[in-house]
């Protein structure tokens, strides 16, 4: 059997909240038949402590059982998919890449949090917010990590 | 070399500029103006090639950088071959928040198509400037040599 390793990118507005649990699950940092603690939250890299500077960096998360790298991004829009699998197509590197968006696991709690820490710098207001936000849409975080990882499983020759 | 140009805007005030790099003028008649299909989907839409071959290539985000930032990222990543590396050249152009705005409300339901014709009409309207910048850029850039500008390689240093 030849495994093609891959690359996963999960991206979202921000690459600090959503995206990094996904990848973390993927990369096994994160059980996903447990919910999480404030605590294990935050001990992941990345999570809710990025900078503006970060936008457009494609950070290493971890690597799966397969060998693949999981990376998170931020690209400051919930709609770029096409645009990520568009260059990396011009590049040649299409069959390397996995583009795949966690923007539509953001809820509002999330969303607020987000703002608070990391736009208007007030992490002690954002954060609870952000653990809040980040449990209430764990399990359907885990869910898309899941099928992510299935639907990886066909490129397996 | 393919080059892409990136603006707030990529069939209005980019494509005028992609117009100028190439030397032409008659952004009018280019069939992919002021198409909001291509413009929300974000599509790379070829506009042409220089004398040299040197293909034109725009696309519209709200900021640029980050798609440079990000092919930076991807080039060194997946170790791309430098000769083949594309040059993404985000642009930062005079009035072009407004022309965003405009074809962003080009998408309304009733008014959409006045706000069209506005977005349209403000890129015609600021065409020298943006055909100017972008005969500035192809010369600053290098646009009509053969390689990606920090590739060539700088001669000895004069003593």
């Amino acid at each position: 059997m030849v495994c093609i390793i891959k690359r996963i990118v999960y991206f979202d507005y921000g690459g600090s909240h959503t995206s990094v649990t996904a990848a973390c699950i993927h990369a096994g940092k994160l059980n996903p038949n447990k919910l999480p603690s404030s605590d294990d939250l935050m001990a992941m890299p990345y999570l809710d402590k990025t900078t503006p500077e970060d936008f457009g960096k494609i950070k290493l998360i971890g690597t799966d059982k397969q060998g693949n790298h999981i990376y998170s991004l931020g690209t400051k829009s919930s709609h770029l998919g096409k645009m990520l699998d568009e260059l990396a197509r011009l590049h040649g590197v299409t069959d390397q890449y996995l583009f795949l968006c966690t923007s539509p696991y953001v809820n509002n709690v999330l969303r607020v949090g987000g703002w608070l820490s990391r736009s208007v710098s007030l992490p002690f207001l954002g954060r609870p917010l952000v653990v809040s936000g980040l449990r209430k849409a764990y399990p359907a975080l885990c869910s898309f990590v899941e099928t992510a990882r299935l639907n990886e499983g066909v490129t397996m020759q | 070399m393919k080059v892409l140009l990136i603006g707030k805007t990529g069939v209005f005030d980019t494509l005028a500029v992609a117009y100028g790099c190439l030397n032409q003028t008659d952004i009018n008649n280019c069939p992919y103006f002021g198409d909001l299909t291509l413009e929300n989907n974000k599509e790379l839409v070829g506009i042409g090639a220089n004398k040299v071959g040197n293909e034109l290539f725009v696309v519209g985000f709200k900021v640029p950088e980050i798609i440079a930032i990000f092919n930076r990222e991807l080039e060194s990543l997946s170790h791309v071959n430098q000769n083949e590396c594309w040059q993404v050249i985000p642009l930062s152009l005079k009035g072009e928040n407004i022309t965003w705005l405009f074809a962003w409300l080009a998408n309304a339901p009733l008014l959409g198509p006045m706000f069209l014709k506005w977005a349209r009409n403000r890129t015609l309207n600021r065409s020298s400037y943006l055909l100017e910048y972008g005969k500035k850029l192809r010369i600053e850039k290098n646009l009509d040599g053969k390689d990606k500008p920090d590739l060539v390689f700088a001669a000895k240093p004069h003593r």
